[in-house]
């Protein structure tokens, strides 16, 4: 939208101070909690108390130390440490998991033509459009009979409602676009079907790959319903962890908004790495 | 895309020797064959839902029994069902109304170069990026009455003390804002994508033509930004609809059901009265309204997308 010649350079001003105030209030806007929630785990339990809050105080990393179990821990303090690590395992093995099974669905999809093959693809985008707690519901039955209840591995495997479909669609579409002439070279020079892809199509596909591992690990430790629902203490993610927090006695708001800003600054570098492939990401390739 | 692969796959077929093109018949269901197991993994409990929901299953019984419609029936009759059902299609219906144009706005104003507009975008995604569960209590603390920060922003103008959260109204609006805080900035993101993949030819055409921007927007980018406004109605309903997480953090569907969901009526209903096949004839509910609205959105959007403007068709 390319703009008038402006006759008048008042007008003009007058426009660009409008878009730069506009542009203040959005970065205020955006970012006002994100602050809110770095001071609060600065401060110390009688500041944060304090009628009316204050903005000068003296910042202390108190919150920090007994989050990791330093010093008087209060309650649900050093198990804060079992709890993000429970993120990893889970997150992590989800994520590995799908890139394990889903890698070569995503690859067939891609490259090849068979019978009920868009059907198939859409049912693992439907996984994404169907209400979590139709799933878990049922299994929280099911998993207590199988001795999947509270376990990673159990959780793991309901993570791939989150973590497969996001794989499959967007490994799909990058796979799709890489140039099919050179693998087709290699085949007909006689290499086998999987050297050629090890050693042809992944790595041609990196940047891509990386992003979708990325973004499926960040999806992953967002969640929040299926470690509450089918899992206990030692197996539950940060996300429910940081509960413990806030339904005790009284809220302590310093430890759980340490928590909180341990729990996001790990996927919040990895979000800004990608960011040029998020928005793919997050509409499953629809969006190039 | 898949149109040209498939015809370069063709050519290569009448090239290789007939046992292999017998292979490729059941070689990409062997690839695809783990990823197939998963999915069969997730109907099954789906399939178990569909039946839990015909029965009177309680947790805290062991026995259960076949009772048909029953729950679908009693349903129809429950006030609690029926007021976190319209909370819920209340709380999409006026997030999307505020969710769309505020995010329309914002792509428009990033969608112009001007100094820090590349950090901005990038800040952007940060609502994106958190669990929404993390987001609820951050609001939460943003909100407490005594010590949050809205409410000192807000002393100046004589507004003190405000319980946000405890009040039925307030911790509804608020709900509303803390939704609407974390979708516009992907409502935003979309639209962006959407503005900067327009062709330049038609505006430069109507700019020289003078036409008023009202007539631009309305006859020119409306239009051809139709499939990713679809696309973004798809995303969006489907998530607001089940939207659980920023609730339980925050009112915990309180104060007296104000803000209670049809996920939140759900979980209740099964931790704390344990009517799992109750529960699940609800839940039912929103899978048939989410799947209707996504099917009917996906199909236009797939029609939408045929006319080329970014959007991979498929």
């Amino acid at each position: 939208m390319t703009d008038h010649v402006q006759s008048r350079p008042n007008r003009e001003w007058l426009r660009s101070a409008g878009i730069y105030l506009a542009m203040g209030l959005l970065l205020v806007y955006i970012l006002l909690p994100i602050l809110w929630i770095f001071i609060l785990s600065v401060k110390s339990p009688s500041d944060i108390v304090a009628v009316p809050p204050k903005l000068l105080f003296r910042p202390t990393i108190k919150n920090y130390s007994e989050l990791f179990g330093y010093g008087a821990s209060l309650v649900g303090g050093s198990d804060f440490l079992a709890y993000f690590k429970n993120s990893l395992i889970v997150s992590g093995g989800a994520v590995l998991f799908s890139l394990i099974i889903g890698i070569f669905a995503a690859y067939a999809l891609a490259r090849f033509n068979f019978k009920g093959k868009e059907n198939i693809a859409f049912t693992f985008l439907s996984f994404r459009f169907v209400p979590e707690l139709t799933i878990i519901l049922p299994l929280y039955v099911i998993y207590q009979k199988l001795g999947l209840y509270n376990t990673y591995f159990g959780l793991i495997l309901v993570y791939q409602l989150v973590t497969l479909p996001l794989l499959v669609w967007l490994l799909r579409s990058y796979f799709e676009e890489l140039p099919i002439n050179i693998e087709h070279a290699a085949r007909t020079d006689g290499y086998p079907w999987f050297s050629v892809f090890w050693k042809i199509t992944l790595p041609l596909a990196k940047p891509g790959l990386a992003a979708t591992v990325i973004l499926s690990f960040i999806l992953a430790w967002n969640n929040f319903i299926f470690g509450l629902i089918l899992g206990s203490k030692s197996t539950q993610p940060v996300t429910v962890g940081i509960l413990s927090f806030i339904s005790s006695q009284e809220v302590q708001w310093g430890q759980m908004a340490a928590g909180t800003v341990v729990a996001i600054l790990p996927e919040i570098i990895l979000a800004f790495m990608i960011q040029r492939y998020l928005i793919r990401g997050l509409t499953f390739g629809a969006v190039k | 895309m898949s149109v040209a692969s498939s015809h370069e796959l063709g050519t290569v077929r009448a090239k290789v020797p007939p046992r292999t093109r017998r292979q490729q018949n059941w070689f990409p269901f062997l690839l695809s064959a783990p990823a197939l197991l998963a999915l069969i993994g997730v109907l099954y409990p789906f399939f178990t839902a569909i039946y839990y929901s015909l029965t009177d299953y309680r947790l805290i019984r062991q026995i259960y029994n076949f009772i048909g419609f029953q729950n679908y029936l009693q349903l129809l009759r429950d006030s609690a069902f029926l007021h976190a059902l319209g909370n819920t299609l209340l709380l999409a219906g006026v997030a999307l109304i505020i969710e769309l144009p505020l995010g329309f706005g914002i792509a428009l104003l990033l969608s112009r170069p001007a100094r820090g507009i590349g950090i901005l975008r990038s800040l952007l995604l940060l609502p994106l990026m958190l669990p929404p569960v993390i987001t609820g209590f951050m609001w939460k603390a943003m909100l407490a009455p005594d010590s949050g920060l809205v409410n000192m922003l807000l002393s100046p103008f004589g507004l003190k003390n405000i319980a946000w959260l405890s009040e039925p109204l307030l911790a509804w609006l608020s709900i509303l804002f803390i939704e609407v805080w974390v979708s516009t900035p992907f409502v935003a993101l979309i639209l962006l994508s959407g503005i900067q993949a327009l062709p330049k030819e038609p505006f430069e055409a109507a700019d020289v033509d003078g036409a008023p921007f009202g007539f631009i927007f309305r006859k020119l980018m409306l239009p051809m930004l139709k499939p990713f406004i679809i696309l973004v109605l798809m995303f969006r309903i489907v998530d607001v609809l089940k939207l659980f997480d920023v609730i339980f953090a925050t009112t915990g569907g309180g104060p007296l059901q104000a803000t209670e969901t049809l996920s939140i009526s759900v979980y209740k209903e099964v931790f704390q009265y344990y009517n799992l096949g109750y529960a699940i004839a609800k839940i039912m509910v929103l899978f048939v309204i989410n799947y209707v609205a996504s099917f009917f959105l996906a199909s236009r959007w797939r029609k939408a997308s045929t006319f080329d403007t970014g959007v991979a068709a498929r």
